[in-house]
This record gives structure tokens, sequence and C-alpha cells, in this order.
């Protein structure tokens, strides 16, 4: 362990200090939608400000009524098949397109990263979409959210400046070698890009996870393939007094309502927070892994 | 910009220097195939849909039967007594949270990048996280309840001289309260690429600096910070081009004819259009507007860069 | 002989085409009588003669489809309609309709197997408009016109060929002509301006004089405690929540929204309504109205003397109902609520008062003698009909079947069925009222024996909000303390309400639109600030003159001239 000079230690005690603050400002209203996911709901309904325990009697009420909805399960489920695809698919996209972007004296270098750019900022719309994805057949079946958006053009051009960074001596000596561009890239640049890779993992992961409008669009009568994040804002929604039209005995007797919105953020949130510890060991230094002498 | 020859003069023919680099290249150009397929199906053709902002769109007439109606709908945007307001709300909600949101960040991550204790690194990091994944509405209603005549937030403004009421429906706290809340839901997030570059740093960089005597603080100016510019730059002017795009989601949640004043932008605007009217001619063509803001302003941070920095995204 | 051999063989023809205009087999096939009233009604519709009263629509002797005129099965083989249901919100737990009691039997019962298609929650006019970019429209639609609706209007759906034309068809159709017979405003409501006809309409039973299931509402409690009466007039209103402030504290004597302060309730006496309104026929715009800044004036004062709830700027509601813990922690006095919220149901959510109760107030006047106020909040329900609009798809393979199939939810068998439970279910999930409609029985509702929340019970056993809607007996059977608020309300004629079913041309919808998006902002926007005085009264001319650049006249001429169109109908 190097020795740390006094002004070092000062900055560590500080530091430590403002991190642990901040950790307490972002983990607060976290804990405030757990504690209101099994708070008494009549006094969730009556009680502003920050639930720092749950209000009056714990229950799990709000949380059975979600899980009691076999819909949930279902849509778990398909949201894993949607993430592990869609990922699968983005990530290979993903690394192909960087790889060429990365790459220098490409006679359609340049028309290609353009090609990529362009697509970040004009789109056609909802509408044309909307019809494309029609035309293909894929309406009302899981490849509507599995291919469309699945490639992102933001997370081309970042894994792409991490290529970039790769040092040229290392491709170099690779194609003295006599490696194909292929091998070059499987053998030279994978490895040390374990750290851009698992962040793009990521990106990707939470994106699809997280992703409710394109099922909205594209499943109109397939329920049973509805991802996760569609079925729980219907949960919210219905538990919502905001209905079209009135209901004449519309009482509100669905008593854990107020829990809904809680309980539906903790259950889809639990599974992001493991993923992200396990991503984390990714990020090392590339360069010293698999590095290559002589 | 420069034009997409690679070279201004001329070597040799054309076609030769193509079968040159084909032959050269053609495993690039093979992994490149299944990217330019997928961006041709699912960007390229829809952008065919552009039509529709010069059209008077119909639905059963389609996007090739519709009547052409030139730059109507541009002219309906521009002339909308609201048009220089929405503008100038987009732009300053746009510039203020870039201000803010983009450097911080990367200071969480370099103060985070100095924490020894793996354990509280890995703590905080996770925990820094969470609020991306709570939805909208919660952190919105929260606000509401902050906001509000006797709430946390307009009582510490109170004691420190405010005297509006409300800060939530205050025109002028609005802002504010946006960018403060966007930026405690993505600061961790946003900082996840950060943490990535910055573990991606060459170690025997920072041995050679410590030989060389540098302490922490300068092994920070001229080892990390060299070390994780290339990405801070694009993911900056990656940035920029979404200038335009303040989107309508939050907006619509939090605003309130109170609020119109600084809140209601570009976005929340042609959303309430849609709404009453399913107009997609309109809001394609304001959606064109938009883009071609964002691309300007795209290629001249890229231009800026290159020149000033030789990174570049193209 | 030739002359009769000719004129024999012309009526041959006639009642041949006749017979084959009736379409299935099915109608030959019949019962003595229902083929006697089908020809009957075919008839007068090929005739369009005497039979009918002028305006094209055939008669009927049939009241309220009390005889089911159609004919079961509707179809002989089995087969499948599509129909688009955008009710996820009332799904429970439910996860296809069909496991729903009703749909199977009438299914069974018209031999007609429904495919739902029922967009996600939220985002139904999405889907809605998604139907016609991908050119293959569901057999049946349950549409809500306000809300999901071709862009270019009414008639332009069935012009462009999307949606069939009831009117060519009410020969399939007995029992939803019965109907229209049945209620005598409803053959002017049931059209577009054209004549034709968008699809079935949906009605309301047994609401005598139609009902509104809104309106002001104010703490008995409190006003015991002040010893106050039920305020008439503006003045006692002022009197009452001054008292309120004084007297008890509260933080909202009146408690209002962002959306706009009420729906017309509160405003009326002053002979205004919130937007379009209509005095003798003449379309009138609320804020361009003198009358209005005197409204305005009178919400400053009160504002300014705390009367009014200080936050109401940041109050998201729809105008209605109000904040939970406000109202629950008796910081409210009064406001503008929904009929089902009064009194117990807001115990039940935990009110910490033991003595909460909430009573109806009549709309304010300025003096007692002033004659009431002719508005009433009714956009769900004008003149009997209900907000809904089935159509079918032009293009269907099974346009008979389909118009069948939604005409028997006309015919009293069916909608009894539909309006809360089947036949087999009674005295378990339902029990007869004296009228011999049906009400849904509280227990098996709310204390299922299985164990189903009560939105799945509603979606299990019955239908929601069928386009025959029998509430009032349900209603009736609640405590008498809820039910007496909706006659407070409903006491009103709204003589200056522009029905729900006045439609504009497509040109005139792209015209208004482009003026009306901006205008409403606007006017939000300085209402807010009139009231609370960011913005003085004394600017109201140059309010007025900006909404005159900014094109409301002319937005007044569309609205007067697609009054006049359905006024003519």
């Amino acid at each position: 362990m190097t020795k740390r000079s006094t002004g070092e230690k000062i900055f560590a005690i500080f530091n430590t200090i403002f991190l642990l603050s901040l950790c307490i400002v972002f983990f607060l209203p976290v804990w405030h939608v757990a504690m209101g996911s099994i708070s008494d709901p009549l006094k969730v309904a009556a009680t502003s400000g920050l639930y720092l325990k749950p209000l009056g009697k714990a229950t799990l009420g709000g949380y059975k009524l979600i899980m009691q909805n076999s819909t949930i399960i279902r849509a778990y489920g398909n949201t894993l098949i949607y993430v592990v695809a869609a990922t699968l698919l983005g990530l290979v996209l993903n690394i192909l397109a960087a790889y060429v972007m990365s790459t220098q004296d490409l006679l359609f270098g340049k028309p290609f990263a353009l090609f990529i750019v362009f697509t970040m900022i004009f789109s056609g719309g909802l509408v044309p979409t909307f019809m494309v994805v029609n035309k293909l057949g894929m309406l009302d079946t899981r490849w509507a959210l599995i291919i469309p958006g699945a490639l992102s053009a933001y997370n081309i051009i970042i894994m792409r400046t991490s290529f970039a960074q790769i040092p040229k001596e290392m491709l170099d000596a690779a194609k003295i070698d006599g490696a194909s561009e292929v091998k070059i890239l499987t053998h030279i640049i994978l490895p040390v890009s374990k750290s851009i890779i698992a962040v793009i993992v990521l990106f990707y992961a939470v994106q699809h996870w997280n992703a409710w409008f394109n099922a909205s669009l594209y499943l109109q009568k397939a329920r049973n393939l509805y991802p996760l994040q569609l079925t729980l804002r219907e949960i919210v929604l219905q538990s919502t007094e905001n209905s079209i039209i009135a209901d004449a005995d519309g009482q509100d007797v669905m008593i854990f309502r107020p829990l809904i919105k809680y309980a539906t953020i903790m259950i889809s949130t639990i599974p992001m927070m493991v993923l992200y510890p396990f991503v984390q060991k990714y990020f090392v230094s590339g360069v010293m892994i698999g590095s290559v002498k002589g | 910009m420069k034009s997409s020859k690679t070279t201004v003069f001329v070597k040799k023919p054309f076609g030769e220097r193509l079968k040159l680099d084909f032959k050269r290249h053609w495993q690039m150009y093979l992994l490149a195939l299944p990217v330019v397929v997928y961006f041709l199906i699912f960007n390229y053709a829809p952008m065919v849909g552009i039509t529709m902002a010069f059209e008077k769109y119909q639905i059963n007439k389609g996007i090739f039967g519709s009547q052409l109606v030139g730059l109507a709908n541009f002219k309906r945007f521009f002339t909308s007594p609201f048009f220089w307001r929405l503008l100038r709300n987009t732009l300053l909600i746009s510039f203020y949270g870039l201000l803010f949101s983009f450097p911080l960040p990367i200071i969480f991550a370099l103060c985070l990048n100095e924490v020894r204790n793996k354990g509280f690194k890995k703590t905080v990091q996770t925990i820094s996280y969470l609020p991306y994944f709570i939805s909208v509405v919660v952190v919105v209603s929260i606000l509401f309840d902050f906001g509000k005549a006797n709430g946390l937030i307009t009582n510490i403004a109170t004691a420190f001289g405010w005297d509006g009421g409300a800060v939530i429906s205050s025109a002028k706290w609005f802002r504010s309260l946006y960018i403060g809340s966007n930026l405690w839901q993505h600061l961790g997030y946003n900082s996840i690429i950060f943490i990535s570059a910055l573990a991606a740093v060459d170690p025997t960089l920072y041995e050679a600096a410590r030989i060389d005597g540098a302490n922490r603080w300068q092994q920070t100016l001229h080892v990390t910070l060299p070390g994780i510019a290339p990405t801070i730059i694009v993911l900056l002017i990656l940035r920029l081009g979404q200038i335009m795009g303040v989107g309508y989601e939050k907006i619509i949640l939090m605003y309130g004819p109170s609020t119109y004043e600084t809140a209601d932008v570009i976005a929340s605007y042609v959303y309430r259009v849609g709404i009453l009217d399913a107009d997609y001619s309109y809001s394609t063509a304001v959606n064109l507007f938009n883009s071609v803001v964002n691309l300007i302003v795209l290629c001249t941070a890229n231009f800026v860069s290159r020149k000033v920095n030789e990174t570049s995204i193209w | 002989m030739k002359k009769r051999i000719v004129s024999l063989l012309l009526t041959a023809v006639m009642v041949t085409a006749l017979f084959a205009g009736c379409g299935s087999t099915s109608v030959e096939e019949s019962t003595p009588t229902s083929t006697a009233e089908t020809t009957e009604s075919t008839e007068s519709s090929e005739a369009v003669a005497a039979e009918d009263d002028g305006t094209g629509i055939p008669t009927s002797t049939v009241y309220k489809g009390e005889t089911d005129q159609q004919t079961y099965p509707i179809s002989d083989e089995k087969i499948t309609l599509t129909y688009w249901y955008p009710n996820a919100n009332s799904m429970g737990t439910l996860a296809d309709y069909n496991d729903s009691e009703f749909f199977q039997w009438l299914e069974e019962k018209t031999n007609i197997h429904i495919e739902f298609i029922v967009p996600a929650a939220g985002e139904e006019s999405q889907s809605f408009n998604n139907l016609f970019i991908s050119g293959e429209l569901p057999d049946i639609m349950y549409t809500q016109p306000k809300y999901h609706m071709y862009r270019d209007g009414m008639d332009a759906a069935i012009n462009d060929g999307y949606i069939a034309d009831i009117r060519e068809h009410l020969d399939w159709a007995p029992n939803y002509v019965s109907w229209l017979n049945s209620i005598e405003t409803a053959k002017q409501d049931v059209v577009t301006d054209s004549g034709k006809m968008y699809g079935f309409w949906s009605f309301w039973d047994n609401m005598k004089d139609g009902f509104a299931d809104q309106g002001l509402s104010i703490r008995k409690d409190f006003l015991d405690k002040v010893g106050k009466e039920v305020p008439t007039t503006y003045d006692e209103w002022e009197d009452v929540l001054t008292a309120f402030r004084d007297e008890l504290g509260i933080e909202a004597p009146f408690y209002t929204s962002n959306k706009g302060i009420d729906h017309g309730e509160f405003m009326a006496g002053f002979g205004i309504a919130p937007r379009f309104y209509q005095v003798d026929g003449k379309v009138k715009f609320g804020p361009m109205e003198d009358a209005y800044k005197d409204y305005l004036t009178l919400l400053n004062d009160w504002y300014n003397k705390g009367l009014l709830d200080r936050d109401f700027a940041t109050r998201k509601s729809t105008g209605v109902a109000a904040d939970n813990d406000m109202m629950l922690n008796d910081k409210v006095g009064s406001l503008v609520d929904w009929g089902t919220r009064m009194t117990d149901a807001y115990i039940s959510r935990g009110a910490t008062n033991p003595d909460f109760w909430t009573v109806a107030a009549p709309q304010p006047k300025k003096s007692a003698s002033d004659p009431d106020p002719a508005w009433r909040e009714v956009s769900n329900n004008y003149r009997d009909i209900q907000a809904v609009c089935l159509c079918v798809n032009a293009n269907s393979k099974h346009l008979e079947e389909a118009i069948r199939w939604v005409d028997a939810f006309y015919a009293k068998d069916v909608y009894l069925n539909a309006n809360y439970g089947i036949d087999s279910e009674q005295d378990v999930v339902w029990y007869a009222a004296e009228d011999g409609h049906r009400i849904g029985l509280y227990d098996f509702r709310y204390n299922n024996p299985d164990g189903l929340d009560s939105a799945t019970v509603a979606a299990k056993y019955w239908a929601k909000n069928p386009p025959i809607r029998c509430e009032a007996s349900q209603i009736e059977q609640m405590p008498a303390e809820r039910a007496v608020s909706y006659v407070v309300w409903s006491q009103y004629e709204p003589k200056n309400y522009i029905p729900v079913t006045v439609t504009m041309t497509s040109d005139e919808n792209t015209e208004y639109s482009q003026y009306f998006t901006d205008i409403e902002a606007y006017v939000q926007e300085n209402e807010v600030k009139f009231i609370n005085g960011e913005r003085s009264l004394d600017e109201y001319d140059a309010y007025r003159d900006t909404l005159k650049s900014m094109g409301i006249e002319r937005c007044i001429e569309l609205q007067q001239a697609s009054l006049d169109r359905y006024n003519n109908r």
C-alpha cells in the first residue's frame, strides 16, 4: 500500500463524507418507496412527506395482490426472454458496428460512420416505423420486441470510442503476425474491452427491462406476450381512479390500491439491483488483461 | 465538412481503389453488412415517413397519396403564438441541464475512484444507480409533496427569503426543480460510463507518474483526465446533439397553467396537439425541425472538437 | 292477362328481393312473429314510406327492446369476430374477456366466438389510430368518440370506406331500431350531419331524467359546527366559506384545481359555462363574456380572503374530487365530487374524523329569486345517450353477423344479463329489483366467496358499460344519503349544454384545432393568473383582445355551424 500524504488523507475524509451524504440522498426516496409499499394503505393515502418506516401496520397485501395476478409471472418470463434475446442481438451488432467504425483507412469508413450517426438524429417517426414492423409480419409476435430497437447508434459510438483507444501498436503487431480482421476483433480487441462490453450490456439490458411503449404499440391482440413494465403500468393505471367513463358504483374497495404504485416499483427494481454488482466486476483495466508482449 | 472521399488528391482511379480496398478489407465489409441491413430496414425505410411533414397526411390516402402542402405545417408551427416561448424554454432547460448534469457524474466518478475500500465503493455505486429505476411518476409526486405550500422545499425557500408561495406552481422555480430532480435520478446511472472508462485507464501510467513523484492530484490531472478525455468529449458532443430533445413525459407530469411560461417545451406542446388531433403531419414537421437543429449543433460540436482535440465522432 | 302476369312477376321479384335483402337463411327459418316483424321493418326501410316519421328510420312497435327481435343463433356455423374493446382498466385479474360468464353465455346464444383486442391501458387512442394505419380494422369496435375518432370525423370514416353506415342495414338491427323509436330525441342524436349512422350509440336505460353523477359537495359536519345551512346563493357561500376559515381554520374552504375551476356547476349562476355553450341556439364562449369577468372577480376576491385553496394551481386533478390526504384530514370544506364518493366512501378510506359527512349542494345563484341555472355536466349522459358508439367495419367478412351481434345487446333479455349477471346466477350474483332490473349483490362483489377483488368480479360476471346501461336501479339501491345527492344535482335542465353528438366536418376540425389548442392553453394559464392576482382583472379586455387575435371568433363560428347542422338533422 503506498503511503498517503496528509493532504490526501484529508481529502479522503471529505470524500467519504461527501459520498455518504450522496448515498443518503439517493437512498432515502428508494427507502420511502419500499416503506410505502408495505404500509397500511389507508394511512398512505392520508400521509404526506417521506416515509421512514412503514405507516401503521406493515402488510404484504399490496404484493400479494400483484403476485396473485398470474399475468405478472408470465410477464416476468416474457421480459426475461426479451432482455436476453434483444441484448444479445444488440451486443453482437454493436460490436461489429463499433469495430468497423473504429478501423482506419476503410474506403467507406466515413460514410459508414455518417450512416450510423444520421439514424440518431433523424427518424421517420411512429407511424412509418409501425408500418414497417407491420409489413414484416411482426405484429403480435415476440420478434416485435426483440428486433426493432435492439441496436442503438448511441451505444455504437460509445463502444467505438473505447475501441479507438486501444493502442495501435497492439493492432499492428497482430497484423504483422498475419491475423485476419476477424481474428483481430476476437483475439485482440474483445479481450481487452471487457469493461466497455459490460457497460453496453448493462445499457441494453436496462433499456429492454424498462421498455413498455413498443409493446403497447405492437402487441394488439397478444396480451400474453406483454412484458413486465407494461403489465405493471396497467395495474397502476387500473388502481388509480382515472377511468374515462365514470363508474356509478366505482367504490374504492380495492383497499391495497395506494400500495400498488410502490410495490410495482419494488418488484421491477430488484432484478436490476442484482444485475449491477454482477456487471461491476468487469470494470477492470482492459490493457492489463491479454496484453500482448512481443 | 470534409468530403466523404478519403483523399483529395486522387492517386488512382476510384474503381481501382475500390477493388483494392475490398480485397484488403472484405472481412470488414462482411461484418458491417448485418449492421447496415438492420439500420436500412428499421431506421432508413421509415424515414420516408418524413414526407408527412410536407403533406396533409390522411390515413386513408397513406404517405404517398396524401396531398403535398409544402411548408404549411412548419408555418403553422412558427407562427404559433407560443413558438418563441417554446423554443426558448426548450433551449434553456436543455442548456442548464447540460451545465449541471454533465460535469457532476464525472466528478462523482472521480471521487468514487479515489475510494480505497472496495466494499464501500461497490455499495455507493449500487445505491447511486437505484434512483434511475424509480418511475418518474413517483418522483414527480414526491416533488409535488415537497413543493406545495407547506412542503419541505417551499419552507426552506421561504426561510431564505422566497415569498412566492408553493414552489411547484411557480414558473420561476420550474427549471430548477426539473433539472434538480433529473440530476438526482440520473447522476448514478450516468456516472457508470465514466467509472468504466476510469477503470480502463492503464495502471502502468499511474505507476510511472508516481515514480516521477506526482501526488494523487497531479496524477488525476495528468493521467486520469487525459485517460478519460475521449469518453468525456464524445459524450459531450452526443449530448449537444440532443439539445432539442427535452422529452415531454416528465414535463407534462410536472407542469400546469401557472408554470406554462417556463415549463412548456416543444415536445409537450406537440403532445397536446397530438392528443387533440392525432395530427401526424404536424408532429412530424416539428420533429423534423428539431432534428435539423440537433444536426447543426452536432456537426458544429464535432467539427470544433476535431480541430481542437482530434477527438470526434467522424 | 299480360299485364297481370307482368304485375305478378314484378311482385314475385319484389318479394324475392325483399327476402334476399333480409340476408341469411335464419330469418326465413325463424318463428312467425319475428319474421313478420322483420319483414315489416324491412319493408319500411326499403320503401321509406308513410310507416316512418319522416326521418327515414323505420318505426317499431317494441319498446326499448322488450321483445328480442333478433333471431338466434346468429350464425349457423361457428364464426369468429374480432372486437376492439378498450377496457383493460376493467379487467381486474381476468386474463381474457372470454373468461367472463356473460360473454360465454352470449357466445353460446349467438354461436359467434369473439376474439377480443384489448389495447394496453392508457394507450387506447394510440391503438385506435393504429387500427387504421395497419389497414386491418377489426369487425367491431367499441369507441368513445370523444377519445377514439377517425381523424377526419364520422362522415369521412364512412365515406372513406372504413366504417359501415348502419343506416343501410337497419333491417339487421331491429332491437336497435326499437330503441330509436323509444327515445324521443334519439333520432336526432344518432345520425351524423349527413344523415348517416356511424355506429350503434349506447343508451342509458331507466334514467328517467338523466342524472348528474358529479356536483358540488360540502362537509355537512362542518356546516353543523358553524350552524349554517347548505348555501344556495353566492352570498351564502361566502358566508359559509368565511365561517369555515375563521371558525374552523380549514385550509381549503373551497377546493379547486388547475384544470379549470369547475365544470360549470359553480359559475352557472352567472349565466355562463366554462367553454362553449349555447343560449337558444347561439353559441357562446364563456371567457369572452362579461359575466365571466364578474365570476373571476368573485373568485379573485375569495382567493385574497383565503376562501379558496391556496395551492389550487398545483392541483392536477381533472377538476372533480380532491387529494385524498386533504379530504381525509379535514382540510377541505367543499369541492366538486363524484356521487359515488359521497359520505361513507371516504370513511372507508380512512377519514380520521368520525363525524365526516358530505352532502350535495345545489348550483349557487346570484339571488334566491333568480331562475335555476340552465346547466348540468352531462357529457356522459345527455338525452339518455352514453358517450359510447359501437362501430362495425365496412369491409368485414361477416358484416351481417357483426351487426346482428351488436344489435343483440339492445334486447332486454340480453342487456339484463349484461347488467349485472346472467339468468342462472339469480340470487348468487344478483337479485331482482321491483322494476325487473338486476342489482348486483353487494356481498358477492365486495366479499367474494372465491376471494376475487371487486374489479375482477365485475369483469367475470357481467359486461362493463354495455351498450344499454342500467345504472339507475343500482343507484337506487345505494344508501339513501348517497342517492339524494344525485337528486340534488340532477334537478337542472342542461339547456345551455352543447350536445356530445354535435360534430364538425374534417376541414372545420382542422381549422378549429389549429386555433383552439393554443387558445385553451392561454385561457387556462390566464384563469389561474386572474384568480390568484398575478394578472390584474383590469387587463381583462386586453385578454379578450388577445383571444380575438388568436382566432376565438372563428372558433365560435365553427361551433355555431356544427350546432346549426345538428339542429337541422
